[in-house]
């Protein structure tokens, strides 16, 4: 219903633009060398400017460099997305409506693609940087001025939990809206500044224990102090949103060796050791094949036994492969090795096909968080209908932690599987695509972080034919060796192994 | 020009229009009951009351789920589940599309679960495992078959897959097919 209300929107909106052209000239072309600027906080940008119909235009460009936020192209057609914090705008030229996920908002203005990128109105500001970072937007023509403030409209309520498990306390920091915070990090001290916001604590700090000694939520500053010989790193979670901090001894001696080690962040690691290859695939599974029979398996396998050679030759690492032949194995079965060697990566390597013949590339994959989220609620229940965490609040709690691993380790995913990316398209010069993520069952349950690498598509004949040959193998297998090298080194210039997500600058 | 050669002129073109609109008629709805085949893929009775649904196909050329719209007879919920799984690997109308499994697969059981969940058994005579397909092209099969049924189902909130009366970890090996599925928007594309 939601589709067809948005398709009418559009139909209405596309008819009336095409109606206003018919009855009225063209607007008129866009004035070139037209700059104002724009003042934000004390500093003046330069920002272009473009009449229109329902207003003026701004150059978008500018004002995402200063006010945060990623703009490209998308990957089909005219339409441009701009992502500020988890949010993605989609947005055209010549159309009125701007795209929030699957709600349209309405523009004063359409959109025009400029010089230097897309020139939008007022209120396209207003609704995403607005909206987002509760900015506001005030233009002042006589002096092709635009001011942006950021004023304290927001009171945020936070609710901070503070629970201790087996050595480690738990610090979870409710709000009742996504904050804009900054964390800054001392011996003994967190604090975490909110920027513009202002906070209510409506329950009352919450009584300190043998790690977090106190915790004081102020109007525009939370304040944590710890014990000493203490360590923490901190983690988001979302729906409500949840700022968490693990707080636990820094000395392995305070850490009792317990089963929360294991349902918990490693924090202790101390670098990148083993790493499990995945080839994918194996025996009558054959994975996908290609127009000229190539299968999938022999290809993952022979990738797999030529990344595994590189990497012991040329990085202290302890590599396994989940197989070494030819033969089928179960996807669980391959995480479930990987945890058992408590690998600190695990790559899952697989070649790719598509319905028409015309993809191309390699792609890298993580988890989606969907189904991270319904796996963790799956498992929650199937253990609520066991009743084995009837009632046991601490094994409520181990649900709970499990869940923040999972969250954690998707972060370092993703951070990994970035490297693995950015190598992929050096080497082999693609349009940068970005990351992925999916649904994979290989994925699921890995205690530690995981991708999956798409290394090209057998149903491109093209491909098809460089997947074979053996120059082109090496420089795949040249790509993952550098981007686990890189990974490895961020891992361990790390003094203590955080995950930093949430941090916005 | 005569009157009489003009006159001639005029009722020819007339003729030729009539003509050209009842071939269209004609065609449209030869079109129209071609696309509601049962499960068997026999023509079905089109004169009682009928209702439409978007199915999802994937594209041949980017990689999401297109919407194509099919009338479909008005019957129980579990005909209609058959109906849009028959209409599925049939095949689209569009050239552009795929049919997201071969047509040799049969939708063996639908079986209506707890908690809005549909069970969808399927299998294919002489072949043990489902299809062999790259992550892409299983993301799209499964997600083709558990948006157009959940989507297009009132009360169904989730769809598991089955092959052979089983819930494989995987179909294909890669898309999580062992607990039952969400629809995935993300997958469809932007207008149909
Ligand atoms: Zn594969």
């Amino acid at each position: 219903m939601r589709r067809f209300v948005a398709f009418c929107w559009l139909a209405c909106a596309l008819l009336t633009s095409l109606g206003a052209e018919a009855q009225e000239p063209a607007p008129p072309p866009p004035t070139s060398g037209l700059v104002g600027r724009a003042i934000v906080g004390s500093e003046s940008i330069p920002v272009a400017l473009q009449p229109a119909d329902g207003g003026t235009l701004f150059a978008l460009t500018p004002l995402v460099r200063r006010l945060g936020g990623t703009l490209e192209q998308g990957a089909y057609g005219e339409s441009w997305e701009l992502r500020i914090l988890e949010t993605l705008y989609t947005f055209g030229p010549n159309s009125g409506a701007l795209l929030r996920g699957e709600d349209i908002l309405p523009l004063s203005a359409m959109p025009q693609i400029g010089a230097t990128g897309p020139m939008v109105p007022l209120d396209f500001l207003e609704q995403t940087f607005g909206d987002q970072l509760g900015l506001q937007f005030q233009w002042e023509p006589a002096t092709a001025t635009l001011l942006v403030r950021r004023p304290i409209s927001r009171t945020l309520e936070v609710v901070p939990e503070l629970v201790q498990l087996q050595g480690t306390s738990t610090l979870a920091l409710e709000f009742s809206d996504t904050p804009r915070y900054r964390i800054d990090e001392q011996p003994g001290l967190i604090e975490i500044e909110i920027l513009g916001d202002r906070l209510v604590n409506p329950w009352g700090d919450p009584p300190g224990d043998s790690l977090v000694r106190q915790v004081q939520v102020g109007e525009q500053k939370i304040r944590l102090r710890l014990a000493p010989g203490t360590a923490s790193q901190h983690y988001v979670l979302r729906r409500p949103f949840r700022l968490v901090f693990d707080v636990y001894p820094s000395t392995p001696s305070g850490r009792a060796a317990t089963e929360v080690q294991r349902i918990v962040p490693p924090r202790q690691r101390q670098g990148i050791r083993t790493i499990v290859i995945d080839p994918g695939h194996g025996g009558s599974e054959t994975g996908a094949i290609g127009a000229s029979g190539t299968e999938e398996k022999d290809l993952t396998l022979a990738i797999a036994r030529s990344l595994a050679r590189a990497l012991e030759r040329r990085l202290p690492v302890k590599v396994v492969l989940t197989r070494s032949e030819d033969l089928q194995m179960s996807l669980d079965d391959r995480t479930a090795l990987a945890n058992q060697n408590k690998a600190d990566l695990f790559v899952s390597l697989h070649v790719n096909s598509s319905y028409g013949s015309s993809a191309q590339g390699a792609e890298t994959y993580i988890l989606s968080t969907e189904a991270s989220d319904e796996r963790a609620a799956d498992a929650a229940a199937a253990e609520n209908q066991s009743g084995e965490g009837d009632g046991d609040p601490l094994y409520d709690l181990q649900l709970i932690l499990w869940d923040l691993s999972q969250t954690h380790h998707l972060s370092e995913s993703l951070r990994f599987a970035t490297l693995v990316q950015e190598e992929l398209n050096s080497a082999l010069e693609l349009r940068d695509r970005g990351v992925k993520q999916a649904p994979f069952r290989v994925l699921m349950g890995a205690a530690m972080p995981a991708v999956l690498v798409e290394l090209g598509f057998l149903s491109n004949p093209t491909e098809e034919k460089h997947l074979e040959s053996l120059d082109y193998q090496n420089q795949l297998v040249d790509s993952l060796v550098r981007a686990i090298a890189r990974y490895k080194t961020l891992v361990e210039s790390r003094p203590e192994d955080r995950s930093g997500t949430g941090d916005t600058p | 020009m005569s009157e009489r050669r003009r006159a001639l002129l005029i009722a020819g073109a007339v003729v030729a229009g009539l003509l050209l609109v009842g071939l269209v008629l004609w065609l449209s709805r030869r079109d129209g009951s071609t696309s509601t085949r049962d499960a068997g893929g026999t023509e079905v009775d089109s004169t009682g009351p009928m209702v439409s649904v978007t199915l999802y196909y994937p594209s041949l050329s980017d990689r999401r789920l297109h919407a194509e719209e099919r009338s479909i007879p008005e019957s129980t919920r579990e005909e209609k589940v058959r109906s849009i799984v028959a209409a599925l690997l049939e095949g689209p109308q569009s050239q552009m599309l795929a049919a997201p499994l071969p047509g040799t697969i049969e939708l063996a059981g639908v079986f209506f679960g707890e908690g809005g969940v549909i069970y969808l058994d399927l299998r294919q005579p002489d072949q043990e495992r489902p299809p062999a397909l790259g992550s892409l092209e299983e993301l799209l099969a499964v997600y083709s078959l558990v948006d157009s049924v959940a989507l297009n189902t009132p009360g169904i909130d989730r769809v598991a897959l089955l092959w052979n009366g089983s819930q494989p970890e995987s179909f294909s090996g890669h898309v999580d097919t062992a607990r039952p599925l969400t629809p995935n928007r993300k997958l469809l594309a932007e207008s149909p």
